[in-house]
């Protein structure tokens, strides 16, 4: 009874698993199919280093070049984890060596909480406090990468501290003793053994956290200002995501204009992929390293 | 008594409103190994942590009486002076997973030491000392997890002297070893006795008698016997601590 | 245990949803011998013959002109409920108006696949478009909407300028005029920020007809999601300027400044007669002769309540 009981209900996650792989397939198929005629048209070399998006009319001739967001996809997204890692880093430093357990108990879940508000809320509150507070300071527009790397960096925040504070925590409780009892402070406990020793879980906290960052749309276009020249830090910007969802909707199905939107998903998608393999190389390399 | 590094007086300690510790009062005698043996529960490793304060850093402690290191009331030190003239080592060995050079030094560079050839003399030095420097001298650079378990609690050992300590605390450093580390842990500690003294918790009485010049017996939080390790193995004064060498309590 | 208990969820729960499937299609079965049933009892003394209608008309395509239909929908709803109450010759079915939001481009293409029966535009149909449609082309022009050449009531260009000339615009859009103070040196050294909507939608177009012609616009420009966004930038931030619909710009007189183009007031009726020029028309089209219910909503778009429900949202009724 319990063998076949159990034969049954494996066989049934395994469709389940397998469903969901064929559906991950068809997904990365039809959007590579989706943007083959851009490439074939436009071509690999223009669509990734060409500098002008002018899907309408641009001169003579539209021209589908989408260096400038792809280089503000990573602008933003390197900001914001650069910032992140900062901020998330020294908070769950501070959680996992300085606070009880029982503080960490109380402050855990708000931090939780804040990954569960919706996008949208984070651009309006970067509208309404960074991109004003960017104008109060001299600039005209206070749209700008600076201020998508900001509103992002609290967005992925909450990821980078739990994710962070777990690594710690057990790093903590596993040599804060034997490093306590040689006299040192807790400072330099958290500093010089906690934060090494953890390398490898804010690393995979990092990968996380970029993905998320890049992928990123709401919160990123309504502070970013959506331009499409080459970014700067203080200047505006147009992420990959950002440039898909204000002109999904107004290209012509099966244009060229369509195709290279798709294109532009499809570049993201292996932008992401490369970036995971070196966090995963990096990992395994900190491993072997025995890092936690 | 007035040699003594170390001196307990009407020492207790609660756990909430549990005491686990009832009125120690004893003297530890500098250069000597002292073994606190005892069932388990009785209080051993309580009574260890007592010493460098690591007890604080468990919640919900509370303490009674004093204890002087050499002369000085510990409650009236500075926590991390107190830890640095009275090293510690763990049941488990818990090397920091970074270099073995690394381990060294990570003491000596808090307390000030920059100079690369200085650092270098000290982890060789304590090294030597442990007797694991001429088994990793070549492989310095490497990651101190990779050593075995006797090589860890080693370097373990070697990485507490790092602070230049006069008591080393031992809280049953060998249990979790096999019996050729044991060994060589052991002559390790009969051999530092000249420089340092020596508190060990141990659950192996043969290993208390091998090594420990007196011992200290804990039976139910209270200090039931103590003395010269030979005198007290040999002819126990109380039929309790008879009992528990004859493997009564085990 | 516990496995055999979750796998019976998971199959409760697949038959729960292949249940909810079939609930939602019943109505539809069972719907049609009641229409069957509807004339047997009421058509005796009328007399009309039962006529053949799709209870669903679907519009596709421009956001612009979407709110606009699908609030006329939602009052013809209101008013008739089901199709019998349009005509009795029609069935008891309940009046089904889907608009689904797009672009100016989704229009014609989701007539042409058959996706919808009519396709919104927020421009002029073009040739290539009106050839894919073949024969039965027709347009339906409901709407103007004209773009303002806005600015923040605060910004003190407003005590200045009135009116402002289409080179000027080009110049500004395309960045060669890039500070306030190079319009009128009494003006702050400020950056001009450019408020625009994104480049492949309808208004750019109109905007690149009647008033770029091929100078790019600048790359710096603020591309806004939607004509509210571009209105809300340009109250927000004193150094803006961006094309604001006329529909935004009637809803935000309070804060906006629109100046005359050329001399020209975008009025209602400079609009209407033509003489504005930044103007678009908003209309849907269809390939094929419409049915008799689609004639009827058709018929309700262009009546007065039609007519007052686009001027309701900002739009000079063309009709």
């Amino acid at each position: 009874m319990r063998k076949t009981e159990d034969r049954l209900f494996g066989g049934i996650m395994g469709i389940f698993a397998l469903l969901t792989v064929l559906l991950l397939a068809f997904l990365v198929f039809f959007i590579v199919r989706e943007s083959l005629p851009a490439i074939r048209e436009v071509g690999l070399r223009e669509l990734l280093l060409g500098s002008q998006w002018r899907p309408i009319i641009y001169q003579d001739a539209p021209s589908y070049g989408m260096r400038n967001m792809i280089l503000s996809t990573v602008y933003v997204a390197a900001l914001a984890v650069a910032f992140a890692l900062v901020i998330g880093v020294g908070c769950a430093l501070f959680l996992a060596c300085f606070a009880t357990e029982r503080q960490r108990m109380w402050i855990m879940p708000y931090i939780d909480l804040l990954a569960s508000i919706p996008s949208v809320v984070f651009g309006f509150i970067g509208l309404y406090f960074v991109v004003k507070f960017i104008e109060k300071c001299g600039r005209a527009a206070g749209e700008s990468v600076l201020a998508g790397g900001i509103v992002l960096s609290v967005m992925i925040l909450p990821y980078m501290i739990s994710s962070c504070c777990d690594t710690m925590v057990k790093a903590y409780s596993r040599y804060g003793g034997s490093s306590a009892a040689l006299g040192v402070s807790k400072w330099y406990t958290a500093g010089e053994l906690v934060l090494p020793a953890s390398r490898k879980g804010i690393l995979i906290s990092m990968a996380l956290a970029t993905g998320r960052a890049m992928g990123e749309t709401m919160a990123v276009m309504m502070v970013l200002g959506n331009a499409i020249g080459l970014p700067r830090l203080l200047g505006k910007g147009e992420t990959i995501s950002g440039l898909i969802a204000l002109e999904m909707g107004m290209a012509e199905v099966g244009s060229i204009h369509y195709s290279a939107l798709y294109s532009a998903g499809c570049f993201l998608m292996v932008l992401l992929f490369a970036i995971n393999i070196i966090f995963e190389l990096l990992k395994k390399k900190l491993s072997r390293e025995g890092s936690l | 008594m007035n040699d003594a590094v170390l001196t307990l007086e009407n020492f207790s300690v609660s756990y909430e409103k549990k005491e686990v510790l009832h009125e120690i009062s004893t003297a530890i005698r500098p250069n000597r190994i002292t073994a606190i043996i005892g069932p388990s529960g009785c209080g051993k490793s309580t009574l260890l942590k007592s010493i460098n304060r690591m007890l604080e850093e468990e919640g919900g402690v509370s303490c009674k009486g004093s204890i002087f290191l050499n002369g000085q009331d510990i409650r009236k030190m500075p926590v991390e002076e107190l830890r640095r003239r009275v090293g510690m080592v763990f049941q488990t060995p818990a090397p920091f997973p970074m270099s073995i050079y690394k381990n060294m030094t990570y003491a000596p560079q808090y307390y000030g030491v920059g100079k690369k050839q200085e650092l270098d003399r000290i982890v060789r030095e304590n090294l030597e000392i442990t007797g694991l420097y001429e088994e990793v001298k070549e492989e310095l650079g490497k990651s101190a997890l990779k050593l075995s378990g006797g090589q860890q609690q080693r370097l373990c050992i070697a990485r507490a002297l790092t602070a230049q300590p006069e008591i080393l605390l031992l809280d049953e450093p060998c249990s979790a070893l096999d019996v050729k580390s044991t060994q060589i842990i052991e002559d390790l500690l009969v051999q530092l006795k000249q420089r340092y003294t020596i508190v060990i918790v141990t659950h192996n009485l043969f290993q208390a008698r091998r090594i420990a010049d007196d011992c200290i017996f804990l039976l139910n939080g209270q200090l039931w016997e103590q003395g010269n390790t030979r005198e007290l193995f040999e002819a126990p004064s109380r039929q309790e601590t008879r009992d528990y060498l004859a493997g009564v309590y085990a | 245990m516990k496995k055999l208990i979750s796998l019976l969820l998971v199959l409760v729960l697949c038959f729960g949803l292949v249940a909810c499937g079939a609930a939602q299609s019943t109505p539809a079965t069972e719907a049609a011998p009641a229409t069957e049933a509807a004339p047997a009892t009421e058509a005796p003394a009328a007399t009309v013959a039962p006529i053949e209608i799709d209870p669903q008309i679907h519009f596709c395509g421009s956001s612009s002109l979407a709110p606009v239909i699908a609030s006329i929908g939602a009052a013809y709803l209101e008013e008739y409920g089901t199709w019998d109450k349009v005509n009795p010759a029609f069935p008891a079915e309940e009046i089904d108006i889907a608009v689904t939001s797009g672009g100016s481009g989704d229009g014609p293409s989701s007539v042409l696949d058959g996706t919808a029966d009519f396709g919104m535009l927020a421009r002029s149909v073009k040739d290539s478009e009106k050839e894919a449609l073949g024969s039965g082309y027709t347009e339906y022009m409901v709407a103007s909407d004209a773009l303002t050449i806005s600015v923040n009531k605060k910004n003190p260009v407003c005590e200045i300028m009135d009116d402002i000339d289409t080179d000027t615009i080009r110049k500004i859009f395309a960045g060669e005029i890039a500070y306030w103070d190079e319009i009128d040196a009494s003006l702050e050294h400020k950056e001009i920020v450019v408020v625009i909507r994104d480049l492949s939608g309808g208004a750019a177009e109109v905007f690149e007809k009647n008033v770029m012609q091929g100078t790019p616009i600048s790359e710096n420009a603020i591309q806004s999601p939607s004509m509210g966004a571009l209105a809300a930038k340009i109250v927000e931030n004193e150094y803006a300027i961006g094309y604001a619909g006329y529909g935004v710009y009637q809803k935000n007189l309070d804060n906006l400044h629109a100046f005359k183009v050329n001399g020209v007031e975008p009025s209602e009726e400079n609009i209407l007669n033509g003489s504005y020029k930044i103007q678009r028309p908003c209309l849907f089209v269809t390939n094929r002769p419409l049915d008799a219910a689609e004639e009827a909503f058709v018929d309700y778009i262009f009546s007065d309540t039609g007519r007052a429900i686009v001027a309701e949202n900002g739009y000079i009724p063309a009709f």
